[in-house]
């Protein structure tokens, strides 16, 4: 349990150090905030477990290569 | 079928118009190469005449730029032009939707009981970046750029003639590249965001049906 707390900072650390301004499009027609990210991966729910899952996909892509090199 | 391309794209909001833009360099690419296409833009991607021509010209290559979702692609203001009703349309036809989730549910439908056919698309909302100062003006987004050039590989490289599978990897790859060159320039924050939704969106892309179809 400690150590998903740990990850769940990591990411907002990761996420904190976009640009505030930054915009996020999606083909929905809806747009998101960096800060809106922020708050779905803190509360947790359906987006929050999607975006931590594929922040550690990233991570560990980063370290072992991205698939399909 | 018939070695024809058809395409839509709706634009009737200022995110699906992004992808309204992007279609250009496919549609110039076909022009370029004498590939015989239809394009219906706007008003005119609409259901009936994405059925009437799908029904009466079999083209072998569908693109289609719009909302969806698990069971339908849209058109102009988000009238679904294909979903499980009409699905059975596309037999024998090689597909990529730039479409929210339409690789879940939609996408495996299609290619169902049948060989001959591929659906290429994603199985959650595909994402980019923007900077809205350019939100008027799409192909001037440097935030943008790179999911244009990750979608695009996948149209180009169709028309090209490689496979499906073939089309998906090499989006994959120049996507790879795309993360490499934007983690080298790293003098703006909003890099880390490219390269984060960049790689989220080549995990999400999605191909149902047969690796080999092609679109010659």
């Amino acid at each position: 349990m400690m150590v998903e707390e740990d990850l769940k900072k990591l990411i907002l650390l990761r996420l904190e150090s976009w640009p505030p301004n930054v915009k996020i499009a999606l083909g929905s027609g809806e747009e998101l905030s960096r800060d809106q990210l922020i708050e779905f991966v803190k509360q947790g729910g359906p987006l929050g477990e999607e975006i931590i899952a594929m922040q550690l996909r990233y991570m560990r892509s980063m370290k072992t290569g991205f698939p399909h090199e | 079928m018939n070695k024809i391309l058809l395409l839509t794209r709706a634009d009737h909001e200022p995110k699906i118009n992004y992808i309204y833009h992007w279609a250009d360099e496919v549609i110039e690419f076909a022009d370029d190469n004498n590939i015989a296409k239809k394009v219906f833009s706007g008003k005119d991607a609409n259901r009936r005449n994405f059925e009437d021509f799908v029904l009466s010209m079999k083209p072998r290559l569908l693109i289609l730029n719009g909302h969806g979702g698990e069971t339908v692609v849209g058109g102009q203001n988000d009238a679904p032009i294909l979903d499980m009703n009409n699905v059975h349309v596309l037999k024998g036809s090689i597909v990529y939707a730039v479409s929210c989730r339409c690789a879940k549910i939609l996408g495996a439908e299609a290619v169902r009981d049948d060989t001959r056919s591929s659906f290429i698309g994603y199985s959650e909302k595909f994402r980019w970046v923007i900077d809205p100062a350019r939100e008027a003006t799409p192909l001037k987004d440097r935030c943008a750029e790179p999911f244009r050039q990750f979608s695009n590989t996948i149209c180009i490289s169709l028309l090209e003639g490689k496979s499906a599978k073939e089309a998906c990897d090499k989006a994959r790859q120049h996507g790879n590249k795309l993360i490499r060159n934007y983690g080298t320039t790293d003098t703006e924050d909003v890099n880390q965001a490219i390269r984060f939704l960049l790689f989220w969106d080549m995990e999400l892309l999605t191909l149902h049906g047969n690796p080999d179809a092609t679109f010659n």
